[in-house]
């Protein structure tokens, strides 16, 4: 064998690793041989063994099964316990949810039951320029006015022309659109020359000539919505 | 206790009878402890971390599929748990206590008047010495060293518990014996 021992062989050596027996008399026999290589592996040996030695002496000088026991045994309760608490809460939790959930669809169903009232009080209330057909009937019928015709549109009549004045009055107070045409010297039947300027305000010459027809002369009109 | 009857208190245990547990702290105690021991210079704490090993390895019971020998998948248990205290503690800075007195300033020390019971047990200066140089150890040597030259696992066992290969395993023994021999030797313990 040329040189050493190196330290791994002698680890090798001692764990009884060495493979080959030829190498391992061969690595016993340079150690008896060499006072350097000698001197080194009873070094290891003297080590490993004080380890062997404090492995007899490093113990516990306790039992611990019962603490062990004891501490894994309130754990698993403590668990259980979480678990519980952890249902709990998130039954506390669903039970919220719910609750702002269906207190949510009340707010809702409130919302929009007064979207509806709201809509019908909106109806109710005549928008200006505009009418129920109902509200102008009844002003017509309040001035003795013949309502001949009602579409989707219009309302149309005639009224003689000494009720013409009060009805022009009452109807442009109430921002109600409506027209007229002369149609006195017509022929009841058709519309003549008719339907003149629309919008309530707007009458011009026309709205004077009623006046100037004689008695027993009407006034053919449309109200438009 | 063998492998086979360790196998027969699990399944015990699994079945329900939790007390047969407690043949199994008691058959590994000591060597956890060891180990635990060599891992943390604090009698307490290493009881408290051995007890706590044996709580986790419990809780787990189900997991083991009984791939390798439950000694081995204990000893993983024990060196994972022991590596995480290692990484936790070195997050923890130690203030020195300081107090200054004219121009200097002097270190007050608490003394710990509480006897290490191993010490009585260690009577031996050499083995206190022994105990303190391998506590001493960096890390990867003295973990394979404890695993192997106290407590006697297998190369092979070694390489499941610490999971590396087996060449990794003989290098780290070389050079932690290496390591420990040069240490006592030069403490003229050997």
């Amino acid at each position: 064998m040329s040189g050493h021992v190196t330290f791994e062989k002698m680890s090798d050596l001692y764990d009884g690793l060495i493979p080959s027996e030829e190498e391992k008399n061969e690595i016993s026999r340079h150690i008896e041989s060499c006072p350097l290589c000698y001197s080194e592996f009873s070094r290891l040996k003297k080590c490993l063994g004080l380890c062997l030695e404090l492995k007899s002496s490093m113990a516990s000088t306790l039992d611990f099964s019962g603490s062990v026991m004891r501490k894994a045994l309130f754990r698993k309760r403590r668990k259980r316990l979480f678990r519980f608490g952890y249902a709990a809460a998130a039954s506390v939790l669903i039970i919220f949810g719910v609750t702002v959930f269906s207190g949510r669809n009340d707010i809702e169903r409130n919302l929009a039951k007064l979207e509806t009232e709201n809509a019908e009080q909106v109806k109710e209330v005549p928008e200006k320029g505009h009418t129920k057909s109902e509200t102008v009937i009844g002003i017509l019928r309040n001035h003795k006015a013949d309502i001949t015709r009602v579409t989707g549109e219009y309302v149309e009549g005639r009224i003689p022309v000494s009720g013409y004045i009060g009805l022009q009055k009452d109807l442009s107070g109430r921002g109600i659109n409506f027209g007229f045409m002369d149609d006195y010297l017509v022929p009841q039947t058709g519309w003549g020359m008719g339907i003149e300027e629309v919008g309530a305000g707007q009458i011009t010459r026309e709205s004077s000539a009623p006046y100037h027809q004689p008695d027993g002369q009407y006034v053919r009109f449309r109200v438009y919505r | 206790m063998s492998d086979i009857e360790d196998i027969k208190i699990i399944d015990s245990v699994l079945a329900g009878n939790m007390q047969a547990y407690g043949d199994i702290v008691r058959n590994y105690q000591d060597r956890v402890f060891r180990y635990v021991r060599s891992q943390v210079n604090n009698y307490d704490e290493a009881m408290d971390m051995t007890q706590e090993i044996f709580i986790m390895t419990l809780e787990a019971l189900s997991s083991f599929r009984r791939e390798s020998k439950f000694s081995t998948w204990l000893y993983s248990i024990m060196v994972n748990y022991c590596k995480n205290f290692r990484k936790k503690s070195r997050r923890i800075f130690e203030v020195p206590l300081n107090v200054t007195r004219g121009d200097r300033e002097i270190e007050l020390q608490i003394p710990d008047e509480r006897q290490d019971p191993e010490d009585s047990v260690i009577k031996e200066d050499s083995l206190r010495i022994v105990k303190e140089e391998i506590y001493g150890l960096p890390d990867d040597y003295r973990d394979i060293l404890v695993l192997r030259d106290i407590e006697g696992l297998s190369y092979n066992e070694i390489s499941e518990v610490l999971d590396i290969n087996l060449s990794n395993v003989k290098v780290r023994i070389h050079r932690g014996r290496e390591f420990l021999k040069n240490r006592l030797y030069a403490r003229g313990l050997i």
